[in-house]
């Protein structure tokens, strides 16, 4: 029964570690994802001048997962004309499917600022906002995977390790 | 209902009220005028009225609008993103979906002796587009020929139903007319108005065989779709510039008819405008149609041959 208990909390703890590194790893990737979500917005924006809903709905095609519902919420919300207000529908799509990502909370306020000046001017504010919001993901991207790649190992031998300390002191 | 998207374009108050109205007012709406700090005004067949909680009221009465109703309608209007509308922006006016024209009074922010933009829009004045399918009936047999459609000018001043005429000779020239037909009509719509196209897809009835260019410039359009779409008739409406001229010369040596509409009361008022003038000197339509408002939209004045002395064909 023992040795059954010193195994469980040796599994729990070596999983710790690899779960911190694997919702690291999604979040990274995730990141890209709205790098490359934003990317397709500014490029329908600029190139084909479209209006907002429907470049917001081109994004959700085009992407998948939870930044696909992001967008789809968002194009929605502007579809229905229910608010004036643009920075709530972005939070709201934002906040709805908060749930599906493995982002920071930082992370998520960056991502709010985008709505800030969405639509407000011509085009080049809204080039100049979307390429501003890119330029911050990239860089918290860069400045992430620089520190996961030091910290990966780290995590998953420390949760192993951590388990393996609590195993020798049950023994 | 027609104006089902304008009431979708208008902030919960507003659309509250308007739901109050009934078809019959709706199908009779021209416009829908708001200013910041003055009353709604409704134009239903030429008459003014206000707009209340329990729908038409007297002017007075109407409600007032106030600088959040504006700001939501503009932005509902241009779908959040008023970087989409630069370019009808500087002209004073939107085109909304179903072709309806919204015209803007604010602030004008001039750059390089040119209009940059229109801010702090203060008035609006949203023009309803109505579709009369058949309207053109008593015009469709003076500009059909057994082998040909005519060259045709449309004089009309506004608000007297030329886009709309327009709009139903292109469904019946698309559709086929009487034996006569069907032609495959190309339709350079720059202002969105005739067709009312709303992400590429007509909202009007315009015909089956009827290729729209949506937000195209006239000149671009014309000598696109010559090149492209090999059409029987080109449909443009609101010529007068000097290029416009130029372009449709060009559709013109190609064997292709054209159909166009210009402002203007009468035939007189028409010459007194060097490059109409030219036009109707050198017979380069062959029938012109003079429309008035004296019945309701779509009257017709007369019907002129342009190339027998302008000889009144009705």
């Amino acid at each position: 029964m023992k040795l059954l208990g010193i195994t469980i909390v040796f599994i729990s703890c070596s999983m710790c570690g690899f779960i911190i590194d694997w919702n690291e790893n999604k979040r990274l990737k995730e990141l890209e994802k709205f790098i490359y979500a934003f990317e397709l917005l500014k490029a329908e924006i600029d190139y084909r001048l479209t209006p907002l809903q429907e470049a917001a709905l081109y994004v959700s095609h085009l992407t998948t997962d939870g930044i696909k519902k992001v967008f789809a919420a968002f194009a929605s919300a502007l579809e229905s004309r229910e608010y004036s207000d643009l920075n709530l529908m972005w939070e709201q799509a934002l906040c709805t499917h908060h749930g599906e990502f493995h982002l920071r909370p930082d992370d998520v306020t960056m991502l709010s600022e985008f709505s800030n000046a969405c639509g407000y001017l011509d085009k080049n504010m809204q080039k100049k906002n979307i390429d501003m919001l890119i330029y911050k993901l990239k860089e918290e991207l860069t400045a992430s995977r620089e520190k996961y790649q030091k910290h990966s190992k780290l995590n998953k031998y420390l949760g192993v390790l951590a388990g393996a300390c609590v195993s020798i002191f049950l023994i | 209902m027609k104006c089902e998207g304008i009431i979708s374009m208008m902030p919960s108050g507003i659309k509250g009220m308007l739901l109050h109205l009934d078809n019959e007012q709706y199908d009779t709406l021209q416009e829908i005028r708001l200013r910041i700090g003055k009353p709604l005004i409704l134009v239903l067949k030429g008459e003014e009225y206000g707009l209340g909680r329990e729908g038409i009221c007297s002017v007075q009465n109407s409600y007032l609008v106030n600088p959040e109703d504006m700001d939501a309608i503009i932005k509902y209007m241009s779908g959040f993103s008023l970087y989409a509308l630069e370019d009808e922006l500087r002209q004073g006016y939107i085109t909304i979906e179903g072709g309806h024209r919204v015209g803007i009074a604010g602030k004008a922010v001039v750059e390089k002796q040119g209009i940059k933009t229109i801010k702090h829009i203060s008035a609006l004045n949203i023009r309803i587009a109505h579709e009369v399918i058949n309207c053109s009936k008593g015009i469709m047999p003076y500009i059909l020929k057994r082998d040909k459609v005519y060259h045709t000018l449309i004089v009309s001043p506004p608000k007297c139903g030329k886009t709309t005429l327009l709009r139903d000779i292109i469904r019946n020239l698309s559709n086929g007319y009487s034996g006569f037909g069907p032609y495959t009509v190309g339709v350079v719509d720059e202002r969105s108005e005739i067709a009312g196209c709303y992400q590429g897809i007509p909202q009007n009835d315009v015909g089956m065989r009827t290729d729209v260019l949506d937000g195209c410039p006239k000149v671009e359009g014309m000598r696109m779709l010559l090149r492209a779409m090999s059409p029987d008739v080109i449909a443009v409406d609101e010529i007068g510039k000097k290029e416009d001229i130029l372009a449709l010369q060009e559709v013109l040596s190609a064997g292709v008819a054209v159909i166009s509409t210009v402002h203007g009361k009468d035939i007189e008022d028409c010459r007194k405008k060097p490059i109409l003038n030219e036009l109707i000197e050198n017979a380069f339509f062959e029938r012109i149609i003079v429309l008035s408002n004296r019945l309701g939209p779509c009257t017709i004045e007369e019907i002129l041959d342009a190339r027998n002395c302008l000889n009144r064909l009705r």
